[in-house]
């Protein structure tokens, strides 16, 4: 964290896994910009009233952010004393992310690091005296944790990718420096395109380490599973099984279960959250109709369907899931000799034959989606992600410079913003460092 | 000897590039000002190579002109071939340099000083620093020779001379550099007053008879046909451009170096000091690169038509023997004779955390340090913090705040920062790499950057200045003019050789920001206005085109991190006591005592957590 920037912090501010209602805060002077491009009613923000709206743009699923609303306070009357916006929503812990993720591409925006919207309200004069130490303590004991993490990911290995990451761009920009600073003595000159590969091969692991993040944050929030379906098909009964606990009411009425319900199982070393849902089928009962959305969006967001369907009850085909992996089980068999054929697993609630076979099919899944990170490194906070994505975009802009053959003071800058970057996790690299590498490296000085 | 009474409102001792600069500065500022050093005829002597400017210190130097210093236009008056380093790449990196005639500079600079009204020159040692009982205000000097000057503010710019011991092999004996004594008893005086001093060591190369080389086997180098001055005031440019001769060692040198290496006093262990590594001696170069085959010399004449040749790259303290027999085996120089064999100097530097941004001590008010003593090298660094600390002993005298230049304004921040939040363990030397708004911080653009300052210290003309905003002003409508002209493409190419043609017309900016492209191709294109500039300026506003994206994002940047930065640290917190912060960054803090928060972020060890608390318990303590 830089206790002196004039960067917009974002960040979700209700704990985790509370579920339900959730608060995202963005504080700084470009929090009406960031919000600005997604939600509807922007123009009609006034200071201290909360506005309705919807929440639109083209990473978001459609209908996933229609009832929000968005709080503006505007700077120097607010928390931090900064213009603050609080934006209140609907939707689990993956949807908040996906929202944050959003609001973190704007320009100008970055994760707040640890108690920095305290700090900020400190520095602001907007936090009573006597809790300037409990600030302090905050950010002492956030940094010693974040030491710890440090020093537990080192044998994970975060710490020394990023630290090899970093010097396979000081080497670069040694070089570079060098010529530019040495430049009337005899350096041999390096043409800047050898540098394109190395660059290259910089950014796909940041890529595929962007990549884990999908896993990282399913290792810390558990794998989604829902039981979907037609009423009656036997899913809570299914869902009893599975936890081996009779914790969903399973009644021979349709219709029986009306909201979600979740309960988490450990697979394969996992967290596997499996949703009991309400059966798909068009309806105009309200509640009954608001389960259906609620079905829907888990379905949507999961990680694994398993489709129940049973011979007394009707298939239901679902939209927008053809990237979602899905079994398809076939429940009751005890009421018919002949089931239908291609279908994934057979099996009876009643008798609990082929429930084992679901129970394999769900471990070879969670095995499947395992992430075996880059070098064992699994991005799981939002701060590292942020950090990666930026780096990704640093450089992008030095292979541009590159490609568009701008001379090495432009590839030298690109280069100390993507050294910046890292720096966010490493601890900055200074010119000293630099100069360093070109002492040892080169014989310069007449 | 011009003196004219006893007491002063500043004082400077030494007459190097930094006195030069500091009593100059602090005289034409209007204070009564004495100059004292151990031989007038020596003022403004270049110790070591005869050559002003290079990479990033060109830039030094014009920052220096900018605000109103005499280096620049010493070396215009007196440099005798002119050359722009990096001319392959972008402007915002080349850099002048100049070689030039050391007897010239000199005379010049010592015509310069007595010709000042209200700065006397007074010859002898300084050899005591007098203050108030308590040690904390600055009173008085006093001489070898007895003499006692009292003054408001004094300027010590003392260079390698306090303590200087000279080593050529293992001989060695106390100089301030070679044929001249070394000042002794200044250091002790310091340290009484409790100052922490500690040893520095750098080296000189040979000084040869030019007609004992053989240039017919060097390569020759000249300056260039076309040069450019340093000085924003000087005009009717048109300076010598006498020849320098390259030539290069061999195994066969690197051989009998090798074989000699017991003799040297840096590998025996006699010197103790720490020497640069950017300006490493011949014996280093041959033992830490020891798969070169071969290393450049460069022979560089010491005055005009001079027979003395100063052996640029042959930095030695090995015995004088051995240093012509391995000289002896390099092309050209078979039959070389010396004037003078290269050597080593220790010297007593004080370590510039004892000073504020404004080149003043923590410990002594009125007491400024400038040059070598802060532990730099080179005449570039020497002179810019002559001319800060003269500035800042008039602001001090006059009970004025200090002028404190930022790192995003002028590589004579980034010296003085670095100085005062570093820890120096090797003489500072200026590098654009240091400067992290490099592409903001160029030599073309010193004078839009600094003459509004120097103008309001009163250092700069008042013509120049306004001569200056009238270019800014051209400048700033010229690019706002480029960004509304656009070409077509059959007119595009007519003008450049593009590899592939333009499909739709294209703004003048965007043309010049690509990388080939320059102004005076688009020159035809240009309205006559523009096309009326001056060269100088015309290629400064394209320069600005070029950049202006990285420009624009360099600026961002310093706005981004100034909250917070100039926040002032009051001198009486005690960070040990601070058990937030971690067990580093107190002990740095308590040592360095930085003045803002800005200084405290850049002193390493000093975690960003570290600052962030620090800011915090700051704000209790100015509210109880
Ligand atoms: N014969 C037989 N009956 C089953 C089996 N599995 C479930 N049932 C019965 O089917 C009926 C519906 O079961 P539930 O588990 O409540 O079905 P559901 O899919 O959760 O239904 P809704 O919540 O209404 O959508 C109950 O009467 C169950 O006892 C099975 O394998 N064999
Ligand atoms: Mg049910």
């Amino acid at each position: 964290m830089l206790p002196f920037d004039q960067d917009t912090i974002a960040a979700i501010s209700t704990p985790p896994g509370t579920g339900g209602l959730a608060v995202i805060r963005l504080s700084g002077p470009r929090s009406l910009d960031a919000i600005r491009p997604l939600f509807s009613a922007t123009d009609k923000l006034e200071p201290r009233v909360a506005t309705f709206g919807k929440l639109t743009h083209t990473d978001l699923g459609v209908g996933d952010f229609d009832d929000c609303v968005v709080t503006f306070f505007k700077g120097p009357r607010s928390t931090t004393g900064e213009d603050v916006i609080e934006i209140s929503i609907h939707g689990g812990t993956y949807l908040q992310q996906k929202l944050l993720e959003v609001l973190l591409r704007a320009p100008g925006v970055r994760a707040a690091g640890a108690g920095e919207f305290t700090l900020r309200a400190f520095l602001r004069g907007k936090i009573d005296l006597s809790r300037a130490e409990a600030v302090a303590d905050l950010i002492h004991a956030k940094d010693e944790a974040a030491h710890k993490n440090a020093r537990h990911q080192l044998s994970g290995g975060l710490r020394n990718l990023v630290n090899k990451m970093s010097e396979d761009l000081i080497k670069i920009l040694t070089v570079i420096e060098a010529e530019l600073d040495f430049s009337d003595q005899e350096i041999e000159f390096t043409p800047p395109s050898a540098f394109t590969a190395p660059l290259q091969a910089l950014q796909a692991t940041t890529q595929s380490l962007l990549e884990t993040y999908f896993y990282g944050r399913r290792l810390e929030e558990g794998f989604r599973v829902p039981l979907a379906g037609a009423p009656n098909s036997g899913k809570s009964s299914l869902f009893n099984l599975l936890l081996g606990q009779e914790r969903a009411i399973v009644t021979a009425q349709p219709g029986t279960t009306r909201d979600t319900i979740e309960k988490t199982i450990i697979v394969a070393g996992h967290s596997v959250v499996l949703v009991d849902t309400a059966g798909l089928c068009e309806t105009r009962e309200e509640a009954e109709s608001s389960g259906v959305d609620r079905s829907k969006d888990e379905i949507e967001l999961a990680d694994l369907i398993i489709w129940v369907q049973a011979p007394d009850t009707n298939d239901i085909k679902s939209l927008k899931t053809i990237n979602i992996p899905q079994i398809t089980v076939y429940n009751k068999i005890d009421l018919t000799p002949t089931p239908p054929k291609n279908k994934d697993i057979y099996l009876s609630c009643l008798t609990g034959e082929g429930v084992d076979t679901l129970k394999e099919a769900i471990y070879s899944h969670v095995i499947n989606m395992k992430n075996t990170g880059v070098q064992g490194v699994i991005l799981n906070s939002e701060r590292h992600r942020d950090i990666f994505n930026r780096f990704d975009t640093q450089l992008s802009g030095c292979l541009s410079a590159i490609n568009n053959a701008f001379g090495p003071e432009y590839i030298a800058s690109d280069l100390r913003l993507a050294l910046d970057v890292l720096g966010e996790i490493t601890g900055k690299t200074t010119p000293d460092d630099i100069l360093n590498q070109i002492f040892s490296g080169f014989c310069v000085g007449k | 000897m011009t003196v004219s009474r006893e007491s002063y409102e500043v004082i400077v001792v030494g007459g190097g590039h930094a006195g030069i600069e500091a009593a100059l500065a602090a005289s034409r500022l209007g204070q009564t000002t004495l100059l004292i050093t151990m031989q007038i005829a020596a003022l403004g002597r270049a110790s070591c190579n005869p050559a002003i400017g290079g990479l990033a210190k060109g830039h030094l130097v014009r920052e220096i002109d900018a605000l109103g210093g005499e280096m620049a236009r010493a070396t215009d008056a007196t440099g005798i071939q002119f050359k722009m380093l990096n001319r392959s790449k972008g402007r915002a990196v080349w850099s002048p340099r100049a070689q030039i005639d050391k007897h010239a500079y000199s005379a010049y600079m010592i015509a310069a000083c007595e010709a000042q009204s209200g700065l006397d020159l007074f010859e002898d040692e300084a050899v005591k620093v007098i203050a108030n009982r308590t040690k904390t205000r600055v009173s008085g000097v006093v001489t070898r020779n007895g003499a006692h000057f009292s003054c408001k503010a004094l300027v010590l710019t003392n260079g390698t001379f306090l303590n200087g011991l000279i080593h050529i092999g293992d001989k060695q004996f106390t100089a301030g550099r070679i044929g001249e004594a070394a000042s002794v008893g200044l250091t002790e005086s310091l340290v009484t007053l409790g100052f922490e001093t500690g040893r520095l060591k750098t080296g000189t190369p040979p000084r040869v008879k030019r007609d004992s080389i053989d240039f017919s086997k060097t390569t020759i180098q000249t300056g260039d046909a076309d040069p450019e001055a340093f000085s924003f005031s000087t005009s009717n440019f048109h300076p010598p451009n006498e020849a320098c001769y390259i030539t290069k060692t061999n195994l066969e040198t690197h051989r009998i170096i090798s074989g000699a290496l017991h003799f040297s006093p840096l590998f025996s262990g006699v010197i103790q000091g720490v020497g640069p590594r950017y300006c490493p001696s011949i014996e280093d170069k041959v033992v830490r690169f020891s798969d070169k085959p071969s290393h450049q010399l460069f022979l560089e004449p010491e005055w005009s038509n001079a027979n003395q040749i100063y052996v640029n790259g042959f930095s030695s303290s090995l015995p004088e023997e051995v240093q012509l027999a391995s000289l002896r085996s390099v092309p050209g120089l078979e039959r070389v004779e010396f004037i003078q064999p290269g050597y080593a100097i220790e010297y007593d530097f004080f370590s510039p955390s004892q000073l504020k941004a404004s080149l003043e001590t923590k410990q002594v008010k009125g007491l400024f340090f400038a040059g070598q003593i802060n532990g730099t090298s080179g005449y570039e660094e020497a002179a810019g913090q002559g001319l800060l600390a003269g500035i800042n002993a008039h602001l001090q005298v006059n009970n004025k705040a200090p002028f404190v230049l930022g790192r995003e304004e002028a590589y004579l921040g980034v010296l003085v920062d670095d100085l005062i939040t570093k820890d120096t363990d090797e003489p500072y030397r200026m590098f654009t790499s240091r400067a992290e708004h490099r592409l903001l911080l160029r030599y073309d653009n010193a004078h839009f950057r600094l003459a509004e300052k120097g103008h309001a210290l009163g250092l700069v003309s008042t013509t120049f200045y306004m001569a200056v905003v009238k270019q800014k002003q051209l400048a700033k409508k010229a690019e706002a003019t480029f960004d509304t002209i656009y070409i077509k493409p059959q007119k595009v190419a007519a003008l450049i050789d593009l590899q592939a043609p333009l499909k739709e017309s294209q703004s003048i900016t965007n043309l010049l920001r690509r990388p080939h492209v320059s102004i005076e191709q688009l020159k035809p294109v240009l309205p006559g206005w523009i096309q009326d500039l001056s060269p100088t300026l015309l290629k400064l506003i394209a320069t600005n085109t070029k950049y202006r994206g990285y420009i624009d994002r360099e600026r961002l940047q310093v706005e981004r991190l100034a909250k917070h930065q100039n926040t002032t640290i009051p001198d009486s917190v005690d960070y040990l006591e601070m058990a937030a912060i971690s067990f580093e960054g107190r002990q740095k803090l308590q040592r360095i005592r930085p003045e803002t928060i800005g200084q405290a972020s850049r002193i390493s060890g000093v975690s960003p957590a570290d600052v962030s608390i620090l800011l915090i318990l700051l704000k209790k303590i100015c509210f109880t």
